[in-house]
């Protein structure tokens, strides 16, 4: 079958066909507030527990533990400017990497604990606030 | 008191801090101070007349933070301290001799006589203070002219 080459009612073919291609699409092909909670990644939008001592911070917005003895958590996947949030129980010490500055907050072993990590400077430097249920 | 000796430095708590940063870490929720290199500090007893404490060190033997007693040296000569000593003892002598001026201005504008009692006190004082100056002039060290205990009239 002969192909025919359509030039009529296709709107920049050339940017399309080149950022699809690269995967990704200009920021003037997303119309203003169209990218909904729904459409996030699961990085974004998830809640894992944690069962080994790495926080991989590709794989969820959320990260719950309950500490049964003293713990060292480790950090992966760090970038600049992520956010996540650390629900941690249980009366043991917890180590953080030396790379985290806590600027508020205590951890109290009898509660539940807000560690809410912001990456500042990637893997190099995150800041944490510590902080428990108002009661 | 404990403390921890971190990066060349022996660093003082009054409790275990409640975050803790580290080589290995940021560690929250200390409960052994001591797997984390907290130990007690220890301060012997001395005599701040004549000795002074060093700067902290660690005590390897009895795992503790702890001072070394440094005896004190004195700047001033035996008779420089000597002086200092009684000018600091008639300064209290006298401060208590003015509590009972005012009797002596009384009877000067009034007439009215002095207790004896307050006579006595006066007297008292003049003895005891005599007293003093010689035993301070008759100490040979420095170390004992800052021992020596000036009255309290409190």
């Amino acid at each position: 079958m002969a192909l025919t080459k359509v030039t009529a009612a296709v709107i920049e073919p050339t940017a399309i066909t080149d950022n699809i291609s690269t995967g990704s699409i200009s920021s003037d092909k997303i119309a203003n507030d169209a990218i909904s909670y729904a459409k996030l990644a699961t990085e974004f939008t998830t809640a894992a527990a944690l069962s080994a001592s790495d926080v991989d911070f590709s794989t969820a917005q959320v990260f719950t533990k309950t500490l049964t003895a003293n713990d060292t958590l480790t950090f992966s996947n760090v970038s600049t400017g992520m956010v996540k949030d650390l629900v941690i129980t249980g009366d043991f010490t917890l180590t953080l990497p030396a790379s985290v500055k806590v600027i508020s907050g205590t951890y109290d072993g009898t509660v539940s604990n807000l560690i809410q990590i912001v990456a500042t400077n990637g893997a190099t430097e995150q800041w944490a606030s510590i902080s428990q249920e108002a009661v | 008191m404990i403390a921890i000796q971190h990066e060349g430095t022996i660093k003082k708590f009054t409790v275990l801090p409640k975050v803790w940063t580290d080589e290995n870490g940021t560690h929250l929720n200390i409960a052994d101070g001591a797997s984390f290199g907290f130990y007690p500090v220890v301060t012997p007893a001395y005599n701040n007349a004549i000795q002074s404490l060093g700067d902290i060190v660690w005590d390897g033997e009895s795992e503790t933070f702890t001072y070394p007693v440094i005896d004190k040296i004195w700047t001033q000569t035996l008779e420089e301290m000597k002086t200092d000593k009684i000018a600091a003892l008639k300064s209290l002598y006298h401060a208590e001799y003015e509590k009972t001026d005012w009797y002596y201005i009384r009877l000067t504008a009034t007439g009215e006589e002095v207790p004896q009692g307050v006579i006595d006190a006066r007297a008292n004082f003049k003895t005891d203070c005599d007293a003093r100056e010689t035993a301070i002039n008759a100490l040979t060290t420095q170390a004992e002219v800052a021992e020596y205990q000036l009255p309290s009239f409190i």
